[in-house]
């Protein structure tokens, strides 16, 4: 894939890219992402706790954790963030950048981001065996889109599952933006 | 009575606090506990937080000749609901319990839904929804709803809920009694990094010294980039900047998992800060007691 002009493009805020160095590079491909989805699938049942960057597969993890150690194992590295700093990370650094899902469709790997929650979307096509998690709300079945830590109260775990049910507020979604060299980003 | 519920629900529009941000961090929602203008005053008034779990106790005095009776309200802001993954997730505060001189007391509770400030309850009730939002509502039963400012409503999650509890208390000629108000508290929390504005912002607003506190920290828990901060809103209506004594003390664990090692308050002094359980005596304060606990993460 070839470079990408960011000036120029028409999915990214120019506004929060104007006057920086960090313009040329590309966003993570489609087949990138499911590299991470590929890799979230690998916490699966990662108890929840409240650990932040001390999160660890298999043994403890919340939202922030789990995304940035997922996203670095899957080879796309950056420096741990709570959801609370993710969106100012991304914007000074440039190394996610938000997507506008009416003007881009959402593709596997992005991160979807609320107000003190983040997550993994995981569009599972309907032959994949996460796709159907048996998941109902008044007859009508809900199906796995996104990958998600969980919490205390409930005390489910790492997993697949459905992006409505488990939250209804909207969400802003970020994806890993690959610069080129690095000299091509000096914030 | 009807003029007391209409004065509560004013209040709760006016506080409108949106409900709980949920999982890494959520909002709070405080229950604000309050009396009748002509109830006495309240005295000896004393607030315990036991892990998550509020206490309010006060005396009601009578020094009349006849039965004195209190009436109290306790109600929340306008909150929504998110969804599956809150961890504040039943913020009805269904929980709460009252008594006098340990004996139960009666409480009633009432439940209302709102829509950008317009009380639907009847449209929910008519639609046989329940007055506080959810994503488990049928969406056929959502559709009944008539529409609100021109809007139909299409998720059981599209309005704000409102609780609220009334109780009275008769006090015998020519006696006293003690009055306790239990619930368990839904706080904000966060984990915050060590330092950061944030961190600086809710030790400030807590009365403390950022810089101190962080070396507190530092002194119990050497290493420490991060931790969880806790703050526990307790509006008491009847305080009237009256003395309050103020207790904390905390479990090795808490309910997220956390340790908590540091407890500030408005009011208390240093040396009780150092350190939990800690307690002391409030001057001077607001009715809106704020209490902000300091927690390491747990080990992996």
């Amino acid at each position: 894939m070839s470079g990408v002009t960011l000036a120029t493009s028409t999915t990214s805020d120019i506004a929060k890219t104007e006057g920086k160095a960090c313009t040329v590079g590309q966003f993570i491909s489609e087949a990138d992402g499911w590299k991470i989805v590929n890799v979230a699938a690998t916490w699966e049942g990662t108890p929840y706790g409240l650990v932040g960057a001390a999160s660890q597969k298999g043994v403890l993890g919340d939202c922030s954790g789990s995304t940035n150690k997922i996203y670095n194992e899957a080879g796309f590295p950056y420096p741990y963030q709570s959801t609370g700093s993710f969106a100012a990370f991304a914007s000074k650094t440039n190394q996610f950048r938000q997507i506008d899902p009416s003007k881009q469709p959402l593709q596997a790997g992005d991160i979807l981001l609320w107000p003190g929650h983040m997550a993994i979307y995981a569009p599972f096509p309907s032959d994949n065996p996460k796709y159907d998690g048996g998941l109902f709300k008044h007859g009508v079945k809900k199906y796995n889109n996104m990958y998600t830590a969980f919490n205390n109260r409930t005390g489910k775990p790492y997993g697949p599952y459905n992006i409505e049910v488990f939250r209804g507020d909207p969400y802003t979604v970020y994806r890993y933006f690959t610069l080129t060299t690095p000299e091509n980003c000096n914030p | 009575m009807k003029l007391l519920v209409k004065a509560v629900l004013a209040l709760a529009a006016v506080s409108m606090t949106l409900g709980a941000h949920a999982y890494e961090s959520e909002k709070a929602v405080p229950l604000t506990v309050g009396g009748r203008l002509t109830n006495q005053p309240v005295a000896d008034v004393a607030v315990r937080l036991d892990g998550n779990n509020v206490v309010i106790s006060g005396t009601l005095a009578n020094t009349s000749n006849s039965p004195l009776t209190y009436g109290f309200f306790a109600y929340t802001p306008l909150f929504l609901r998110y969804g599956e993954g809150e961890e504040n997730y039943d913020k009805s505060f269904s929980d709460l319990t009252v008594s006098l001189d340990g004996q139960p007391v009666k409480v009633v509770g009432e439940q209302r839904g709102f829509f950008l400030g317009k009380d639907i309850t009847s449209s929910l009730a008519s639609a046989a929804l329940s007055p506080l939002p959810s994503e488990e509502d049928d969406p056929k039963d959502v559709a009944k709803i008539p529409p609100q400012f021109g809007i139909k409503l299409t998720d059981g999650r599209d309005w704000q809920g409102f609780v609220s509890y009334s109780w009275l208390t008769t006090i015998r000629p020519a006696s006293s009694g003690t009055l306790d108000v239990r619930y368990k508290a839904l706080p904000q929390f966060g984990i915050e990094q060590v330092p950061s504005q944030r961190f600086s912002n809710l030790v400030q607003q807590h009365c403390g010294d950022p810089s101190l506190i962080a070396a507190q920290i530092e002194k119990m828990h050497s290493g420490t980039k991060a931790v969880l901060m806790e703050k526990y809103v307790v509006p008491v209506s009847f305080v009237n900047r009256d003395p309050v004594r103020l207790s904390i003390s905390q479990p090795q664990t808490n309910s997220l998992g956390a340790h908590p090692m540091i407890a500030l308050a408005c009011g208390l002094s240093a040396d009780a800060e150092k350190s939990l359980p800690a307690s002391g005596v409030l001057q001077e304060p607001d009715d809106e007691l704020s209490i902000l606990l300091i927690s390491t993460l747990a080990s992996p």
